[in-house]
Parts: structure tokens; C-alpha cells; sequence
């Protein structure tokens, strides 16, 4: 029930009570009155008759007595009348039509309302006598009457009282109701839009007002909580929906496992595994149906020391197999959370499928690899074998042929025609350049594979003798830089590379008079030497095939060379982990350039 | 002031209704009523004040003049109280001693009498009554009379007025009114 009707409800209970209490009581006691009144007035209406009549009976005048009865014909509600001697005896009556009812036993002064009448019985005295009783009997017709009108009149006044209490009501309740319903509007516009903005203005200062107070106060506290609580809303909001971001578009799976149960897990992990949450979530669910067999022991051996307390990697690598049975490899990175009040292992997996296999094929190759360089080595080691002891027994025959020719030409001296000699010097030349060639041959295997001891090499010094020992045309000028360093080094392979390449730009020079240049640059760790001449150059085009062993741009029998120079000077100096190179072009000399390691290697 | 039983009042009643139905057949029983009626004349009358009535030392004296008609009867007024008075009762023989009465009844034996009796009394306070036809007109103030088995009485109205005795209304409504100088 509302407010408003409760107000009208208990202000007209009140009033219907007080009103009806009130008349109630007033009516009853105007009626007691009119009864009363009549009572009164019947009374006297006896006593006067009776005293008309006192002669009458003092005087037993019986036809007088009718006569002062007859006079009760005026007063109208009085419809019988009977007279008492003072034996009790009806000495006269009284009605106003038809015949009189018989008398009623004589009674002392008293009335009584029965049956429609009043009786009065009155004694008739006189001075200090009795001369009798009389009775009157009054219709009651009239009170009736009068106390029905009077009934009526009451209750059309409690009627107009309690319509204009109704609308007195509507109206006063409204000084209570009013802020009250105008409080509980406020209220409910602020429950059902969630509007806490909203802010009533307070009527008076009664405790309605100290209520709207309150209701403000609340309001705000609500509003600035509400706002405090948006403002975190949203900031959880933003995060988790980062979060959530980040769990869905993570190439990595993620679940959080609770004893044998994924409960939850992410769209990559459903994308890998085929599983959905709801299965892997459900009791029957066992997380090790997953894992493939031959993972299944690693999985069990880290649960059971984990559950011996003993420290487990985060981080492992295991073989599962999909619901639809596509095996995977994935690298596991596992942390211990707290889920939902449970300890619970948050874990990413990674696919490692390609990754695994690529390294599986790398290794294999690396061995296939590994093979082929033992391989390798050993017909390098065989090879080099074969070239030094061949090379070494075929030099001993070649000088054994030289010698033999030189004997052969001592033993025949003077009868050896021109010709012959001639032979015989080409035959031995030949040998020579055989022996040349086994030893460059000889020096070439060597690289690499007979190292000497390092020590301090001074390379001025070095190149002094080198250029010492050079023989060439008198015209020829050899110069070398000053500033040429001192190193820690293999002096015979240095030595080895200048002879050679200095010999080469004498020995391919086109003219008598020729210059040779020797500098040198730091590069590091290296020391960078060039050897530049000024003779005829190579043409570009052989500028790597000189550096092959054997070749050599001029024919054997115009130019002494053997073909293993260059070719030696490379292998040194990429054993000594340098670089070679030339820089030239046709009848503008050439450049070697070569570095060296400035320490031991 | 002394009161008269309830007990006498009603067996006084009861007497006279008894006598009412018996005087016809009686003849002292006829002036037993009457000599009742005497006593309840008194009862609406008022004599005027300052007269002896006032005074409470004399008694109330009813007296007789000529033939006592009452026998017995009279006696018995003796034991009442008339006016809170004691009663006194007298025959008179000698007209001279009507001056100290308040109430006369006249018997009918004393009519050629009447005259001197009503002279001597004049205008004073007197209740004359009597039981002769022709009594009222001569100046007696009630005189009783017969209707059928009823005793009635008459008033002369102008010898009450002269009297200066005051009757109650509701006795004059019982009394025929008589005018003087009537038969």
C-alpha cells in the first residue's frame, strides 16, 4: 500500500473513529435525553391530570373523572389513560379511540418503555393525602420519530464530515507524503537509470529534511564511489581486454592446469590441440591424453619431483599429439599461479615442431658434414703423402740423371761434338727445372702441414736479404719502405712470399731497367705489405688464374717457371689466415698486396 | 407538621366508597358521606389570612345548627386534622355562639332560621353548608343536593366572593353554581 493511501487510511480511521465514537455517544445520550424528556414530560402530564383529578376521586365523581381524562384528547401521543383509587381499584380511563387495553396492576410512581408506549404511573396526592394513581400510556410513535430524524441528521453530518475529511485528508496528507513520494521518485529514478546525479531539494528543515539530507549525501558518496569504481571498471576493463588480446592473439598456447584439468585454455591452444575448453574443463578430462607416449615418462618424472618439493625447470620441451592425432612439439614454459583460491600451473607452449625438426636435419647434416671432412681430411693427409713421397723419390732419380749427365760429359770431354753438349746441357736443364718443379711441389705440401717454431722476425732485415740473394739485371732498383715492422712469426713462410714475389716482378719484367717497390700499412691485427712493379702488368682476366698451381701465361721453354710460385705464395698466406690480391692492368705494372698476421696463429 | 398515615387516608377512601354504594339503602349512611364530603371540602378551600384558621391555638370547630342529621358521624372528624388544626365539633342552640366557627352546617330543620343565621355571619370567613333545596340561593355557600343514587353539591358564587373564602377550581368544576335569589 502506498504512502499517500497509509496517510488517508489512518487520518480518516481517526476521524471516522472520533466522529463515530462521538456521535455515537452524543446520540445516546440526546436519545437517553428525549427519552428521558418524555419521561419528564409524561410525568407532568400525570401529575397535572392527576391533579384535575383529585377532586374527582376525592369526590368519587366517576363521570367528572371521564370528563378530565377526556381533556388528555389535546395532548396527542397520550393514548391511554387509567385512574387508580387508592385501592388499586380503575376508578376511571381513557382512550383516544376504540376501547381501552384493561387496566395494568397498579404500580407507585415509575415509567417503562414497552411496547410501543411509555407508562407512567404517577401517585395523586394532594397536600398529605392519596387520593389515587394515575397511568398514562404514550405512544412513542413521535420519539421514534424524533430520534430516527434526529439519526438521520446525524449521519448526513457524518456523512459531509467525512467527505470533507476525505478531502481534507487528500490535501493535509500531502504535507507528509509529498517529500516523502517526491524522496522515493528521486529514489527510484536513481535505482532504475542509475542516475546518481540526481539531487533533491529539501522542503523544510523537519526530519523529512535531515532524510533529504541524507538522501543527497548518500547520493554523493554514491556518485564519487560510482565514478571511483567506472574509472577502475574501465582501467580492469582496458587491462583485461589487453590481456585478453594477448592470451587470444599469442602465438603461444596458454592454459592453466588444476590437477588433471585445463580449465582454461586459449584459441591458439584449441587451434593446436583441437580440444575446447569445455572438454578439457569437464571431470573426465585427463591432460596426460595429450602427451605422446614417448614424452609421457619426462611429463610424469617432473610431476612426481615436483611433488617431492624438489626444484623443476620451467622450461621443457615435449612431444603431444592433437585430438586429431597431428603430433607437435612444443617448448613448455610453466609458472605456478593461484586460480580461482587453487594452486594451479599456468603454462605456454610453444610449437617446436619445425624448429625440432630443422635442428634434427641440421645435426644430421653437421654429421654427414663431419663425415665428409674426416674423409676429406685423410685423402688430403694421404694425398699430401703420396705428393711428398712421390715427389721425394722421383727428385732423387732427376739428380741422379743430372749428375749422370754431367759425368757422362766429364768422361767424354773433348770428343763430345757441339751438338751433343748441347743435348746434354738441355738434358740436364731439363732435370734441373724436374727437381725445381718436385721441390716447389715439395714446398707447396708442406704449407699447412709442417709448421716451424715462431720467432722475432725483423722484416727489413728480412727483405735485405732477400734482395741480396735476388739476382737480377743491374739496372734494376729493389726498394723498401722504412718503416717495416718487426713481427712474431714463421721467418721462412714470410720469406718464402717476398723471394717469390719479388722474383716474379724481376723475372716477368719486359725491360733491363725495372723499379720494385716494398711498403707496408697496419690493418688490424694484420700488417698489410705491398710488392708494386712497373712492369708490363696482367691483363684482368688472369688475375685469378695465376694464382692457380701450374699455370703459368708464358710457354715452359721461352720462360724458365715452374707454376707453383704464385700458387704457394696464396696457400701461405691463407694458412697464415691472410688475404692476397692484385691489382693491375695491362702495361701499367702490377700490385700484389698481402696481409699478415702481426702475432703468432 | 404532622402527617396523616398513608394507612387512614386510604381506609378513609375505602370508607367512603364503601358508604357511596351503601347510603341509598341507609339512611345515616348518606350523612356519613356527607359528613366526609365536609372534611374534604376543607381540603380546597383556603380561608383567608389572619383569620382564625391562621391562628394554630383555637381548633378548627365544624358546627351543627338545629337537628343533628349526622348522629355519630361528626365524631369521627374529631380524631383528623383539618388545616393542621385539632377539630372541635358543636351543636349550637344559641345563634349567638356562631361567631367563633369556621365551618356551619345548617340543618334543614333551621330554614326559617336561615336569614338570622346568614345575617349574624355576614361577611365573615364561614363555611356554610347545608342539605335543604333552595339553601344556596339564600346566601348558603354549599348545599347538597340528589342526582339519581349521587350525592351533589351546589355553590353560591357571589356569597363565596362576599365570604372572602377562596374555593379551589377544580371544586367549582365539580359543584353546580347557583345564582342568588333563585326559587
Amino acid at each position: 500500500m502506498k504512502i499517500r493511501s497509509k496517510l488517508i487510511l489512518i487520518i480518516l480511521s481517526i476521524t471516522l473513529f472520533s466522529l463515530v465514537a462521538g456521535f455515537a455517544l452524543v446520540s445516546i445520550n440526546d436519545i437517553n435525553t428525549f427519552k428521558r424528556e418524555m419521561v419528564e414530560s409524561t410525568t407532568v402530564q400525570a401529575r397535572v391530570i392527576g391533579d384535575y383529578s383529585v377532586v374527582d376521586l376525592a369526590f368519587s365523581d366517576q363521570e367528572a373523572s371521564a370528563k378530565t381524562l377526556a381533556k388528555l384528547s389535546a395532548i396527542e401521543n397520550i393514548d391511554y389513560a387509567y385512574l387508580y383509587d387508592t385501592a388499586g381499584k380503575l376508578f376511571s380511563s381513557y382512550t383516544r379511540s376504540g376501547t381501552a387495553p384493561p387496566a395494568p396492576p397498579v404500580q407507585t410512581n415509575s415509567s417503562e418503555f414497552e411496547g410501543g408506549y411509555l407508562s407512567v404511573f404517577q401517585t395523586i396526592s394532594e397536600g398529605n393525602l392519596i387520593y389515587g394513581t394515575i397511568l398514562l400510556r404514550a405512544s412513542t410513535i413521535p420519539l421514534e420519530e424524533k430520534v430516527r430524524d434526529y439519526l438521520l441528521t446525524m449521519l448526513s453530518f457524518i456523512a459531509v464530515l467525512v467527505i470533507a475529511s476525505v478531502l481534507l485528508a487528500v490535501q493535509l496528507q500531502k504535507v507528509i507524503s509529498a517529500p516523502i513520494l517526491d524522496l522515493a521518485e528521486a529514489a527510484r529514478k536513481t535505482t532504475e537509470g542509475e542516475d546518481y546525479s540526481i539531487r533533491v531539494t529539501k522542503r523544510g528543515e523537519d526530519e523529512v529534511g535531515v532524510l533529504y539530507d541524507g538522501f543527497n549525501r548518500m547520493l554523493e558518496q554514491i556518485q564519487h564511489r560510482q565514478q571511483e569504481r567506472d574509472r577502475a571498471e574501465e582501467a580492469l576493463k582496458s587491462s583485461e581486454r589487453r590481456f585478453r588480446h594477448l592470451v587470444e592473439q599469442s602465438h603461444d598456447a596458454l592454459y592453466v592446469l588444476v590437477g588433471r584439468n585445463l580449465v582454461f585454455i586459449n584459441p591458439k591452444f584449441e587451434e593446436y590441440l583441437g580440444y575446447s575448453v569445455e572438454e578439457t574443463s569437464s571431470p573426465g578430462f585427463d591432460v596426460m591424453n595429450l602427451v605422446d607416449p614417448s614424452s609421457k615418462g619426462l611429463l610424469q618424472e617432473r610431476e612426481e619431483s615436483r611433488k617431492r618439493g624438489e626444484a623443476v625447470s620451467n622450461q621443457y620441451v615435449f612431444k603431444a599429439v592433437s585430438k586429431s592425432g597431428r603430433p607437435y612439439d612444443f617448448e613448455a614454459n610453466v609458472a605456478m599461479i593461484e586460480w580461482d583460491g587453487t594452486s594451479a600451473i599456468l603454462g605456454t607452449l610453444r610449437d617446436v615442431t619445425e624448429r625440432i625438426a630443422s635442428e634434427e636435419k641440421l645435426r644430421q647434416q653437421q654429421e654427414q658434414l663431419r663425415q665428409y671432412a674426416l674423409e676429406l681430411e685423410r685423402s688430403n693427409r694421404e694425398l699430401d703423402q703420396f705428393a711428398y713421397v712421390t715427389s721425394h723419390d722421383l727428385k732423387a732419380p732427376l739428380q741422379a740423371i743430372s749428375n749422370l749427365s754431367e759425368w757422362i760429359e766429364e768422361d767424354m770431354g773433348e770428343s763430345l761434338t757441339g751438338e751433343s753438349r748441347k743435348h746434354m746441357d738441355l738434358l740436364r736443364k731439363r732435370a734441373q727445372r724436374m727437381v725445381a718443379l718436385i721441390e716447389g711441389i715439395l714446398q707447396y705440401s708442406r704449407v699447412g702441414r709442417i709448421r716451424d717454431k715462431a720467432e722475432t722476425v725483423d722484416t727489413a732485415k728480412l727483405l735485405a736479404d732477400v734482395v741480396d740473394m735476388i739476382v737480377r739485371p743491374p739496372g734494376f732498383v729493389i726498394h723498401v719502405a722504412e718503416n717495416m715492422p718487426v713481427l712474431e712469426t714463421e721467418r721462412i713462410r714470410l720469406q718464402q712470399v717476398f723471394a717469390n714475389l719479388i722474383g716474379n716482378a724481376i723475372k716477368h719484367h719486359d725491360r733491363p731497367e725495372g723499379r720494385v717497390e716494398v711498403t707496408v700499412r697496419e690493418a688490424g691485427d694484420f700488417f698489410e705489405f705491398s710488392i708494386a712493379d712497373d712492369g708490363p702488368g696482367i691483363a684482368s682476366e688472369y688475375h685469378q688464374k695465376i694464382f692457380v698451381i701450374f699455370q703459368t701465361l708464358k710457354a715452359r721453354d721461352k720462360f724458365e717457371s715452374t707454376g707453383v710460385g704464385l700458387a704457394l705464395v696464396k696457400k701461405i698466406v691463407e694458412d697464415k689466415g691472410g688475404k692476397i690480391t692484385l691489382e693491375s692492368e695491362e702495361g701499367k705494372g702490377a700490385t700484389f698486396r698481402f696481409t699478415w698476421p702481426g702475432k703468432p696463429r | 407538621m404532622p402527617r396523616i398515615p398513608l394507612a387512614a387516608g386510604v381506609f378513609l377512601t375505602a370508607l367512603l366508597l364503601l358508604s357511596a354504594s351503601l347510603f341509598s339503602a341507609d339512611p345515616s349512611a348518606e350523612y356519613k358521606l356527607k359528613a366526609e364530603m365536609l372534611e374534604r371540602f376543607t381540603r380546597f378551600i383556603d380561608w383567608p389570612a389572619g383569620s382564625s384558621v391562621s391562628n394554630p391555638s383555637v381548633p378548627f370547630v365544624i358546627a351543627v345548627v338545629g337537628v343533628n342529621p349526622f348522629g355519630s358521624s361528626l365524631e369521627r372528624l374529631k380524631e383528623m386534622k383539618i388545616k393542621d388544626k385539632r377539630v372541635d365539633v358543636v351543636e349550637i342552640k344559641d345563634l349567638s355562639e356562631l361567631k367563633s366557627c369556621q365551618m356551619i352546617f345548617i340543618s334543614s330543620s333551621q330554614e326559617k332560621n336561615l336569614t338570622e343565621i346568614l345575617s349574624r355571619i355576614e361577611t365573615k370567613p364561614v363555611l356554610t353548608v347545608g342539605d335543604t333545596s333552595g339553601f344556596a340561593q339564600k346566601g348558603v355557600l354549599i348545599n347538597f343536593y340528589r342526582e339519581g343514587d349521587f350525592i351533589r353539591f351546589e355553590v353560591n358564587q357571589s356569597a363565596i366572593d362576599v365570604s372572602g373564602l377562596k374555593f379551589s377550581s377544580r371544586l367549582m368544576k365539580l359543584a353546580r353554581i347557583v345564582k342568588p335569589g333563585n326559587k
